[in-house]
Parts: C-alpha cells; sequence; structure tokens
C-alpha cells in the first residue's frame, strides 16, 4: 500500500472541497464509460460507486444475539435479520427506511461492513443479514456504528438527469445471472426477471456491488459521484461456492504512485479471503472480454488470453471499477470476508 | 444485432451450456398487444410457445416456410409454453439449458414467438409466429456468463425489431393470430380413421 495521505487522496478526487479534506473527507470522483462505436458496437464497462453518503448517525452499539435466518417461514424468501441497540439513541422509529439506509459495522478486524436497515426502533435497528454477525468472531459484539443513506440505482445512474437511453443497458448481478435495467421517462425500470416492467430506480446498489454498464450510445457517458472517500478497509463477503461482482471499493488507485490509475492486483486481497486457492478465479474485465486470473502461491498469474502464465499481481484495476469472483472452494459466509485496504493511509 | 455480442463471442459451450432471454411485448406501460383474428385482444392464458429454428432453415423474409419452428416446453414451468397475460400483454424471462431444451446439437440456433388465440394448440383456431435474425442466441457455458439475450416487440424498446421481424402470417398479420391451425385428429377420430383404412384394404383383399 502506498503512503498516500488520505489528504492527497482526497485532493485527487476533491478539487472543489479543499477546505473539509482534514475533517471529513468528501468530494466526487468521476467515471468515464467509453462510447460505442457504432449502436450495433456496444462498448461494456465494469464500474461501481465507492464514494459514501453523509453519515447520519455515529456511536457505540451492541450486536445482539438474535439472528434469525427465516423470520417470516418462508424459506423462498431470503429474508434473515439480527438486531443492533445503539447507545442512547433515540430515533424516530423506521426514519431510516423511509429512504434505504445503511449501517456500517466495524468488524473485529477493524474493517467496515454494510446492512440494509428493513425497520427500526427509537435504539434498535433490525438489518438484513445473511449470516450471523456474531459467529465465528467476525464482528465483536460491541462495536461502532455509522448510519448512511444507501445509494440507489437511481442517485447512482441518475433519472432525469441520466447520459443513458433506452438503447443502453445496465446489468446487476443477482448471484446466479445479471438482471438488466433500462433507462425511460426518467426512471430505471427492470426487463425480465422476477420483477419485470417495474420500477428499479429506488433499489438499493450496496457499496461493495459492481454494475455492467453497456453502451449503444455512440457518445461516451460520464457519471459524477459525490460523497465521502471510505477511511478505513472496506469488506463484505465472499462466501464458498459463490460467484460475486465486487467492487473495487475505493476512488483512487495505489500504482504508480505519482498518478495513481488502477489498484494492483495484488492489493485488493482477493487471495486473503479465507480458502481462497488456485481452484478459485477472478475475472477482470479488460473492455472487450473476461481476463481469468488465478493465485497460485500469492501470485496471480494471467490464465488464458495473451498474457497467459505470466505474473499478473501488478495487474492494474481501474478504480471505481469492478471484478468477477468465483468460488470453488468451501467457506461459510461468516467465515469469509473480502477486505481491501484503503490505498492510502490515513494520516 | 445490439445485444451483448462481445460476452457471447466468449462461448465455448459444451453441453449443459445455459441461455437467458427476455421478451416482451410490453414494456413501461406501453404494448403492442398479441390479438385474435378479429382483432381482438388475446385471452389471458392462451397460449405463446418459445422456439427455434435451425439456422439453416429459418425463415428470411415473408412467404419463407415456417416449418422448422421447434416450440420448447421443457424448462419453461408449462407443459406447452408460456402464455398471454391480461390486454393480450406478454412478458416472459426464460433460463433455457442446451442439454434439456433443445434436440440439437447446434448451439447457436435463432429463436421465435409462435402464440395461439387457445391455451393449446389443439383447441387453437389461428396462430401467428414471429422470429427475426437478430434473435440468433448461443448457449454459452462460460464464467462470468453473458447477460439476458433480448426478444423485444413492445412499442419503447422493440419499434426497431418490429419492423425488421418475419411474420408467418406476413408483415400485415404483425402481433395478430391469422395462420390457421391445423386440426389435430381426436383420438377416437384417428382410430375410426384407421380401422376404415383397415376394413378398406380388406375388402380389396377379399375382393
Amino acid at each position: 500500500m502506498n503512503r498516500l495521505s488520505l489528504i492527497l487522496a482526497s485532493a485527487l478526487v476533491l478539487p472543489s472541497f479543499g477546505q473539509t479534506v482534514y475533517t471529513i473527507p468528501q468530494g466526487y470522483t468521476k467515471v468515464s464509460i467509453a462510447a460505442a462505436s457504432s449502436p450495433t458496437e456496444p462498448t461494456l464497462t465494469a464500474i461501481s460507486a465507492t464514494l459514501m453518503n453523509d453519515v447520519e448517525h455515529a456511536g457505540a452499539v451492541t450486536i445482539n444475539a438474535d439472528f434469525d435466518p427465516d423470520p417470516d417461514a418462508d424459506p423462498a424468501t431470503p429474508d434473515s435479520i439480527q438486531t443492533i441497540t445503539a447507545t442512547g439513541a433515540t430515533w424516530a422509529a423506521n426514519a431510516f427506511t423511509t429512504d434505504p439506509h445503511l449501517a456500517y459495522l466495524v468488524n473485529s478486524d477493524g474493517s467496515e461492513e454494510s446492512f440494509l436497515i428493513v425497520s427500526h426502533t427509537a435504539d434498535t435497528l433490525t438489518v438484513s443479514t445473511s449470516f450471523n454477525l456474531l459467529a465465528d468472531t467476525r464482528f465483536p459484539a460491541s462495536t461502532t456504528l455509522k448510519i448512511r443513506k444507501a445509494n440507489t440505482v437511481g442517485s447512482i445512474l441518475g433519472t432525469t438527469s441520466t447520459p443513458f437511453t433506452v438503447n443502453d443497458r445496465i446489468y446487476i448481478w443477482t448471484g446466479s445471472s445479471w438482471q438488466t435495467l433500462i433507462a425511460v421517462g426518467g426512471n430505471w425500470v427492470y426487463l425480465g426477471g422476477p420483477n419485470n416492467n417495474q420500477s428499479a430506480t429506488g433499489a438499493v446498489i450496496f457499496p461493495e456491488e459492481g454494475i455492467f454498464v453497456q453502451r449503444a450510445e455512440t457518445t461516451a457517458a460520464e457519471l459524477t459521484l459525490f460523497g465521502e472517500v471510505p477511511s478505513v478497509a472496506q469488506a463484505s463477503t465472499v462466501p464458498g461456492g459463490s460467484s460475486v461482482f465486487v467492487s473495487t471499493r475505493f476512488p483512487v488507485g495505489s500504482s504508480p504512485v505519482a498518478n495513481p490509475t488502477g489498484i494492483r492486483l495484488a492489493d485488493l486481497n482477493i487471495d486473503e479471503i479465507p480458502g481462497w486457492d488456485s481452484t478459485d478465479r477472478a475475472y477482470f474485465w479488460t473492455g472487450s472480454s473476461w481476463q481469468t486470473l488465478i493465485s497460485i502461491g500469492a501470485n496471480w498469474i494471467y490464465l488464458g488470453g495473451p498474457l497467459n502464465n505470466t505474473p499478473a499481481n501488478d495487474l492494474l484495476v481501474p478504480p471505481n471499477s469492478a471484478l468477477f469472483l468465483t468460488r470453488a472452494t468451501a467457506g461459510s459466509e461468516s467465515t469469509s470476508p473480502f477486505t481491501v485496504d484503503p490505498p492510502y493511509t490515513v494520516e | 444485432m445490439r445485444l451483448i455480442i462481445p460476452l457471447i463471442l466468449l462461448s465455448g459451450a459444451a453441453q449443459g451450456a445455459t441461455l437467458g432471454i427476455n421478451m416482451q411485448n410490453t414494456f413501461f406501460g406501453s404494448t403492442n398487444p398479441f390479438r385474435d383474428s378479429t382483432n381482438g385482444v388475446l385471452a389471458n392464458g392462451d397460449l405463446v410457445q418459445v422456439g427455434y429454428f435451425e439456422l439453416g432453415s429459418a425463415p428470411a423474409m415473408d412467404g419463407d416456410s415456417f416449418d422448422g419452428f421447434v416450440p420448447i416446453s421443457t424448462s419453461l414451468g408449462l407443459p406447452l409454453g408460456l402464455s398471454v397475460g391480461d390486454n393480450g400483454e406478454f412478458s416472459a424471462t426464460v433460463e433455457l439449458d442446451n442439454a434439456l431444451d433443445v434436440s440439437t446439437g447446434s448451439l447457436t440456433l435463432q429463436y421465435a414467438l409462435r402464440f395461439f388465440d387457445a391455451s393449446s394448440p389443439a383447441a387453437a383456431t389461428f396462430f401467428n409466429t414471429v422470429t427475426n435474425s437478430d434473435w440468433q442466441f448461443t448457449f454459452t457455458a462460460t464464467n462470468p456468463p453473458p447477460p439476458n439475450s433480448e426478444m423485444l416487440l413492445d412499442p419503447v424498446l422493440g419499434g426497431g425489431t418490429v419492423a425488421s421481424s418475419i411474420w408467418e402470417g406476413g408483415a400485415a398479420s404483425a402481433f395478430g393470430t391469422t395462420v390457421p391451425a391445423e386440426p389435430i385428429p381426436e383420438p377416437s377420430t384417428a382410430l375410426s380413421a384407421l380401422l376404415g383404412l383397415g376394413l378398406l384394404i380388406g375388402a380389396r383383399r377379399r375382393k
């Protein structure tokens, strides 16, 4: 990891908010989507939203030992939950669910993980979690919480001012297939799948989530995303047997130091997911195809393609982008954190 | 074809390869409804079959034969296929597996929709079939998988597709069931016919 200070990192992405970076590193980052060479030759770009919305609450919490894997007793509904009690909070009930909000909790390694708030009382949040937060010491019972408004399809991709048209496509990975979204009439709409033809504008885009953008318009698109730069390591879950499309989590790169255009593949810590081995795969979107990458003995190697069998540790993954990870190995959710360190240090 | 070509080209699929398709005639409140022979909208529950042509047998223009159409029903959750919703609307997402759903070794096929004015071919009086040269999709076993392919006939997204589609009943029949369905003999009728034929042959031999 480079010894870039957070101030420097902030300066790289926050040119208009230099007065505030010493306390709250807020600003903007730009995500570029290349133009199609013709309407029948669209471009595909992997992006992610790495900046976070403002903190609306911060403080100490207790994670309660009440994980419920199936509160509605309907095995078809993945709606497992757990509660978190905040010290001294006096919230209006469900104020954080009118617009979707995320609870950022600090795990046992000191990294932040986010969970959707599904309901709450004056001091107790019910969050959506697919695993028991207290299992395998993933989280300590007493930790700290920040509540932030969640990013949504509409807030990231725009609605009335979106650069996207009905000719473009957005693909969200559901865990087993791609869900298509289309911009139409100032809204985002699901195309196909269980929510076909319904509005997707308010659907939550989690910070660990990658987005695939297919641009058929012959003009480039640029998204300007505002928010707070993550200042600590960001974690998510890549359980055994799963396929995930994961964000690079940070808006700036780690290399080269003077002009950080990318995050070194080796710095993303993918091979440090517990149990990750040479049977697992990472896929990097080159702009025209997936490049397969394999980790052997703590070294990344290109598998296939023009660089087949050569070292890939220094492959620069663009900031605000995403990688596709497929695990053949085993590992429960609580034992499978994927933690990305900031490509800068906070001073 | 605007759809996901870069990903599809990654295929090198074997048996067990998959293909997802989004298909619809309605989107965001606008519909090109499927209609019957009197121009009324098809009833909720009327049959829609997803099927395919081998590339060499796909119709290329109005008037070409649609005899190569092979309906798929195996993975669609219903014995015969899918169905029309309210007001002639149709939308579905299908996930096909080449080992289960197609009886050909070809991984690239041209897909089509056939819709009937009843809930089964046997009960139908008329039907129609639509296909498009852009609806040539490839089964793939690649990882990551490609996004779903698209067969869009709605007014919002499908304008260009509608203009270039080929309808079994001809361009003027678009969205309407105009092709007479061949009556399928009832089992008792077929048995009677066979019996009659047998009697006729027997009578000739006796002569």
